[in-house]
């Protein structure tokens, strides 16, 4: 295709053809199909590249941040607009009735409220703490962490499993504590993965530097410092440490709904996909639990994947709605 | 002054209100431009999540910095310092190169068979499309993905870029040339 009709298809789009090109335009389409054809694709380009784009999730926050750091400015007049009362009521709190057990232990202190973000089985989230560090939080996970970082460190407490790209501080930690495990960083990016009903604690750096401390009973223990694609996994029941290379983003891909298995068992897979898709997944042969398998998946449908692990473990399943059971 | 009043006011009637340390036009400024902004950050960033942190430090550096600032338009200032901002960033984070995601597209381009327009619903060929942006040549990607932000055009994009109006044309063009050859499937016309 001539660059002239690229141009007036251009044109066309964007509403700036004049009548006399739109007539030549027009005349070139009908003279032959494969010119309509030529001109259906191009639009189907710009429309597509519209969506390329995400919203910004945000702007809110954004602005909350913004409006606190001119008041920090101010002098202490009373203020007519309460920007935090908008930005807190706009803060992201996700409730369902099936996790309103985690709502029991909401701490309300004083000087220091809380904010705690749970994500449900099927939804996953990402969100700007107050020191501009961001975290993306999976599907089945919960976050607490203080509207206000102490001065000295910045501490967060995480069940389940988040990415976080963490804002460099040298005179402020960044820690997260999970459970028995608490994992400090200065600045830099990483996966934690931490299911309370698992006792498993799976930190994997992607760049930076991370410290992983293990407490021990009563003790603390600086267990190891993780470089990127090193990852560190604890067996809280079994108090075993075990210290492996990884490639790092094919761990964090969950984010992107890629998730990978390297000699998983078939219930750590089937739990995976639980809470990432929201369903349920029942094994009516027990030895299948334990059964490793090594698979990926990215973006496929339910029964895409439930085939794949039938095949792989030589099972069969059948799916109603959104239970699955497995049997040999 | 009540909020819907300042949403009438022009970009200049507002920056002229910032240098009187008007908090209101600071804000009608942000809820204006936000959006387009981390949008056209995520160009770079190609995560709109880290390009809002970017751009709240943007609104930040603009309050600070209100009565020094001399701009003449506000547009092309706030475009330009996104930009700047932007890679500045990405400079410090000095990012590797994510290989993975570049290996999936190449895979997932050669794995399809079909030709997408003439099979695929407008819905599934514009996945495929939006897989193959992050393939094209930068200069033509940026192109593409900034003509379609809301709020900017070809005279906003020429200096944004450091070219010509014509050679934005030009490379618009080229851009949407580049995913039809990337889009039929390899030995096929269309």
């Amino acid at each position: 295709m001539e660059e002239l009709y690229y141009q007036l298809i251009s044109e066309y789009y964007y509403q700036t053809i004049t009548e006399r090109d739109l007539i030549i335009l027009q005349e070139w389409v009908a003279r032959n199909p494969a010119h309509e054809n030529e001109f259906r694709e191009a639009i189907l380009i710009l429309d597509a590249a519209k969506l390329y784009y995400k919203e910004p999730l945000n702007q809110n926050g954004s602005w909350a941040k913004i409006a606190s750091h001119i008041h920090k400015k101010e002098e202490p007049v009373k203020r007519k607009i309460s920007y935090f009362n908008l930005a807190v009521a706009a803060s992201l709190f996700l409730v369902t009735a099936s996790n309103m057990y985690f709502f029991r232990h909401k701490e309300t202190i004083a000087e220091n409220p809380f904010t705690e973000i749970v994500n449900p089985n099927g939804q996953q989230s990402s969100l700007i703490l107050p020191d501009s560090s961001i975290v993306y939080l999976n599907a089945g996970s919960k976050l607490k962490y203080p509207k206000h970082f102490n001065a000295a460190k910045r501490v967060v407490q995480l069940e389940g499993e988040a990415f976080f790209d963490v804002r460099h501080k040298s005179r402020q930690p960044f820690i997260i504590r999970t459970g028995k495990v608490s994992t400090t960083v200065l600045g830099t990016s990483f996966n934690i993965k931490a299911f309370p009903l698992e006792n498993q604690v799976a930190v994997t750096v992607k760049t930076g530097k991370v410290g992983v401390v293990f407490q021990q009973q009563g003790h603390s223990a600086v267990t190891s410092f993780l470089y990127p694609d090193q990852q560190l996994q604890i067996d809280t029941k079994k108090n075993e440490i075990h210290q492996n290379e990884i490639n790092a983003a094919a761990i964090c891909d969950w984010r992107n709904y890629k998730m990978a298995f390297y000699n998983a068992s078939f219930s750590e897979i089937t739990s995976t996909l639980e809470r990432t898709y929201k369903l349920h997944i029942e094994l009516e042969d027990k030895g299948l639990e334990s059964l490793k398998l090594t698979t990926s998946f990215y973006k496929n449908s339910v029964d895409q994947m439930m085939k794949t692990l039938a095949e792989l473990s030589g099972s069969h399943y059948i799916r109603k709605n959104n239970t699955i059971t497995f049997y040999k | 002054m009540k909020i819907t009043d300042y949403d009438n006011l022009s970009d200049e009637e507002l920056l002229a209100l910032l240098h009187q340390d008007d908090t209101l036009s600071l804000q009608t400024i942000f809820n204006r431009y936000y959006k387009s902004l981390c949008q056209f950050s995520s160009i770079f960033t190609k995560e709109i999540t880290t390009s809002e942190v970017i751009i709240a430090d943007l609104f930040i550096k603009i309050w600070d910095n209100r009565r020094q600032l001399e701009i003449r338009l506000l547009k092309p200032y706030l475009f330009q310092s996104a930009k700047n901002l932007t890679l500045n960033y990405l400079q410090k984070r000095k990012d590797p190169i994510d290989l993975t995601a570049t290996m999936t597209l190449h895979e997932s381009v050669r794995s399809e068979h079909l030709n997408p327009f003439e099979i695929l619903t407008n819905r599934e060929s514009q996945q495929r499309i939006l897989s193959l942006i992050d393939l094209l040549p930068q200069r033509q990607r940026e192109v593409l993905l900034m003509s379609r932000i809301q709020q900017i055009d070809k005279t906003n994009i020429a200096p944004l870029l450091g070219i010509t109006v014509r050679t934005v044309e030009t490379t618009l063009y080229q851009a949407i040339k580049s995913l039809r050859d990337l889009l039929s499937a390899p030995g096929r016309k269309i």
